[in-house]
């Protein structure tokens, strides 16, 4: 009885030191917004796949400057890992409770999260869906992202006439299937690219986004069909790994690379030479677009259902026009 | 104990002839034991005599490779320890063999425990903790073992009272004979001798006692037999009124020259 | 406590035994002190709808975290339950959508299937002498490919109402009370009489505790090993279901820290890693510990980094109590 008696006051003394701790801290503005709830600022929640992924880390910094600039709260949560669901859904009903007005989500499940989604608009918060949709993808108050398919079709439309007379035989480096964004993006740059579209894939290999699944993937695919020239990446990693396999090869400059995202990595793989064009997309200007559209929900106007963050391509060469851009302004706006 | 009373009664246990080789090593090379219902006999012999193996014999531990164990007379198959609890058979092994963050009563009806009666305990296997831990008091007290609380666990007990428990334990099952291996050997002065007073209530109680020790002062103090070993086999039966202590380190180690026709004349019986 | 007292109500006094006894007392203290820091730094937190909301919140790891109970009283460890949950609520979701079987025996198979591997663990452990960790290490990655795979990576939307029926409530009043902590804290209570109330319960945490004084005492140890692992392949099986009504798709991607979140929730709660010490009240308290300490610092306003750091901080926190009691002890 002795020994309970010690453990309950050890374990009593250091949980108090703890939590007394947490709440000092947490009475320094440094990394707490607003303890307790918001009275006269607009409190607006972001809560992103993961903390890790650089896309989101972005999103994340650009989002608490912009709640700065115009005197908003911003709170900042996110997913364990990848795909974490069960997270995003205890977040999303915490910040209901402490009486957060709008919810900017991107989703992990996009079907798995409309349950607390369902709670949040029972306790009349706004959901706004970020990069990925929800499913029902209408469910959401508004939709911020990039046209995913007209990104593909950027890829595609560049792909056929960077081709030229060239029969293209295509290598397709997918991220995850079933996923909308990567559906979106193989099937748009497939129409862009024109007929017979499909039917030039000679190999599709699966590298869930991944740097080294992506150099593994083109490793296989150089040697099931050497004579592979047009290879279409998911995203940057992926194509990065390829381009990787394809210099170790001795192939460099007989491939072309076609990718997206925009993040300063891959804006300066295009500027190396390692990736041949790129779709930028702008996860600043999403989060940007969700703190303002948080302040116009709080002052009562409408929003509009779909918000076009923008897809712009670039290549070493390339100029400003109609869904393009110069390589410099790719170097000045990557995330 | 007289020689002609000894061979009109039958042993509680005894064994004959036990062989046990472990490949080229003979751990038994022929030995005998008996025992009765109103004794303590101790079995000493140096390392490598064959007292473990004899013991593990006797409690089921191990089979023999010839020779024939006896309980009550009639001759026994011990296939496992289990058989050897079922005829009564109870061994307190060195290290106590108990699980010391559980209390006095769980370690005492451990693989034993009591059910209460009814639904309860026959559909929902409910057990009867008040009547386990009355029966375990009951059982201590008898033996004269002193504790604070039934509810203590084991590992807050004395060294002294723990060997306590594992008898009580033994003697609470075994109605034909317990086995004590090295029951002393961790112990110091004052609990010895508590532990040997608790030998002598087990025999008060009807229970003899088959006794492993290194310690002569220990053996000669409780033994009222003592089976020598050496060499695999039985060599001399020793007792304490009889030799003395340097008498049997000299048997154990062989330097006394004694035949077996001496032990045919000082009355042992060979064969039942 | 007079004996016929005890005799008359073992249950109820049982239970509060167990919570006096050493190693829950500490756990309960942290917890209700946390409960107060934060019902002052925040009341929103102490309303009924935000405290249903946590247990809701750890039911699944809190579940998961009963078999884990059972598994670490045994010395071992589980580091597949996420993963073997997770085929099991794949299973019933495919099933009942992909196949047409009726929900309730899409339920009964995953249920089946979380037995059946919770028992290949049982066997590998005691029958191959594997050390648990390995065992359970490879059970992991072998659960996880195969809901790969049977999933195609895809989640599995549309799922009838029958696999939905831990999503359902009570209406008390004005009030709906949700089953699905309920289900949890049925499972805790059906662990608690097995642990205290049966011979096999002792039997358990004197395998743990001295494994060689069980079988020296003449107790089946291997079968008593292998039955601790199928016990919580079946305890997998529910929570399956409970994730099911909680997020009312299959998802293959979930429950991947699960695992380590239950042997959180379990050594937070007082009980021993090397065995023979501890409970599923324990457990209870420290799957508690960790949803309050996360809802709290939400409502709070602290940042999802912040409340892993101080998850962590628990954890340490918790195993040197259980050290330096233990060290008490010896």
């Amino acid at each position: 009885m002795t020994s309970s008696r010690a453990g309950l006051i050890r374990t009593a003394l250091r949980v108090g030191a703890g939590v007394t701790a947490a709440g000092l801290l947490s009475s320094s503005s440094w990394f707490l917004p607003d303890p307790a709830g918001a009275q006269n600022k607009i409190t607006v929640a972001l809560i992103t796949k993961t903390l890790s992924n650089p896309f989101f880390v972005a999103m994340g910094a650009a989002a608490k400057e912009e709640a700065a600039k115009k005197n908003v709260t911003l709170i900042f949560e996110a997913g364990k890992y990848d795909g974490d669901n069960a997270t995003q859904m205890s977040e999303m009903d915490d910040l209901v409770t402490r009486g957060v007005k709008t919810i900017a989500l991107v989703p992990n499940l996009s079907a798995g999260i409309v349950p607390a989604v369902k709670r949040a608009h029972a306790a009349g918060v706004k959901v706004l869906a970020i990069d990925t949709a929800l499913d029902p993808a209408d469910l959401s108050d508004s939709f911020i992202a990039t046209d995913n398919l007209k990104a593909g079709i950027l890829n595609g439309k560049w792909a056929k006439d960077a081709m030229g007379s060239q029969t293209a035989k295509i290598a397709l480096l997918e991220g995850t299937p079933g996923g909308e964004v990567n559906s979106d993006r193989m099937n748009g740059f497939l129409q862009g690219f024109g007929d017979p579209g499909r039917k030039l894939v000679v190999a599709d290999e699966i590298t869930n986004g991944d740097q080294g699944k992506g150099q593994t993937a083109m490793e296989n695919v150089l040697n099931a069909h050497p004579d592979v020239n047009l290879v279409w990446t998911v995203n940057e990693p992926a194509a990065l790994g390829a381009a990787t396999a394809i210099k170790a090869r001795g192939l460099s400059g007989k491939i072309k690379i076609v990718s997206m995202d925009g993040g300063c990595r891959g804006v300066k793989g295009v500027q190396d030479g390692l990736i041949d064009s790129d779709v930028m997309q702008f996860p600043k200007k999403m989060a940007i677009a969700a703190v303002d559209l948080a302040i116009d929900i709080a002052a009562g106007k409408t929003i509009p259902k779909r918000v076009d963050t923008g897809e712009l391509l670039i290549t070493k060469t390339s100029t400003e026009g109609d869904g393009t851009e110069t390589l410099d302004f790719g170097l000045a706006n990557c995330w | 104990m007289n020689a002609a009373r000894d061979s009109a009664r039958v042993p509680v246990l005894s064994a004959r002839g036990l062989v046990k080789r472990y490949g080229h090593v003979v751990a038994l090379d022929g030995a005998d034991f008996e025992i009765y219902d109103d004794e303590i006999v101790a079995v000493v012999g140096d390392n490598g005599a064959g007292k473990s193996t004899l013991i593990k014999a006797l409690s089921g531990a191990l089979i023999p490779d010839a020779g024939e164990v006896r309980a009550g007379g009639e001759i026994i198959h011990l296939r496992g320890p289990k058989d050897a609890r079922r005829l009564g058979i109870e061994t307190v092994y060195q290290d106590l063999a108990m699980a010391p963050a559980l209390d006095i009563s769980t370690n005492l009806f451990l693989g034993r425990e009591i059910r209460r009666p009814g639904v309860w305990g026959n559909l929902f296997r409910a057990l009867d903790t008040p009547r386990m831990r009355k029966e375990a008091a009951e059982h201590l007290s008898g033996l004269k073992i002193g504790i604070r609380s039934i509810r203590q666990s084991v590992e807050t007990l004395s060294g002294g009272q723990r060997q306590g428990v594992a008898v009580a334990r033994a003697v609470s099952w075994g109605t034909r004979c317990v086995i004590m291996d090295e029951p002393t050997a961790a112990l110091g002065v004052k609990e010895t001798g508590m532990v040997l007073e608790l030998i002598r209530h087990v025999k008060a109680r009807g229970v003899p006692v088959i006794l492993i020790s290194h310690n002569m002062p220990n053996v000669f103090e409780v033994a009222d037999r003592i089976s020598v070993m050496r060499l695999g086999k039985r060599v001399r039966i020793a007792r304490p009124g009889e030799q003395t202590m340097q008498d049997v380190v000299a048997m154990m180690t062989g330097a006394s020259r004694e035949t077996v026709a001496e032990l045919n004349t000082e009355g042992t019986t060979q064969n039942a | 406590m007079s004996e016929t007292a005890s005799v008359a109500r073992p249950g109820m006094l049982s239970l509060v035994g167990s919570i006096r006894g050493a190693r829950t007392l500490g756990p309960l203290a942290g917890l209700v002190i946390l409960c107060i820091a934060f019902g002052v730094a925040a009341p929103v937190f102490l309303t009924p709808r935000n405290l249903i909301q946590i247990v809701q919140q750890v039911m699944e790891v809190g579940t998961l975290a009963v078999g884990q109970t059972l598994i670490i009283l045994t010395a071992g460890i589980d580091l597949s339950n996420g993963a073997i949950m997770v085929l099991g609520s794949i299973v019933m979701a495919k099933l009942a959508v992909a196949s047409g079987v009726p929900a309730p025996l899409a339920i009964l198979a995953g249920l089946l299937v979380t037995t059946v591997l919770g028992l290949c663990n049982g066997l590998i452990v005691a029958l191959f002498r594997v050390p648990p960790f390995v065992a359970t290490l490879g059970m992991l990655n072998l659960a996880y490919a195969t809901t790969l795979l049977y999933s195609g990576q895809a989640s599995v939307d549309n799922l009838p109402p029958g696999l939905l029926i831990l999503d359902s409530h009570i209406p008390i009043g004005s009030f709906a009370l949700p089953i699905g902590p309920l289900v949890m804290l049925a499972v805790i209570a059906v662990m608690w009489y097995l642990l205290n109330q049966t011979g096999w319960g002792r039997h358990i945490y004197a395998f743990g505790n001295n494994v060689e004084a069980a079988r020296l005492t003449g107790i089946n140890v291997t079968r008593l090993q292998i039955s601790a692992y199928l016990s919580a392949g079946i305890i997998y099986g529910i929570a399956a279901l409970l994730v099911l009504g909680r997020t009312t798709v299959g998802d293959p991607n979930a429950g991947q820290t699960d695992n380590l979140d239950s042997i959180t929730a379990v050594v937070i709660g007082g009980t021993s890693l090397f065995g023979g010490r501890g409970g599923v009240i324990g457990t209870l308290i420290g799957a508690l510990i960790v949803g309050v300490l996360r809802n709290g610092l939400t409502l709070v306003g602290v940042e999802a980094l912040w409340q892993t750091f101080a998850t962590g901080i628990i954890v340490i926190v918790a195993v040197a109590a259980d050290e330096a009691t233990r060290r008490k002890r010896a």
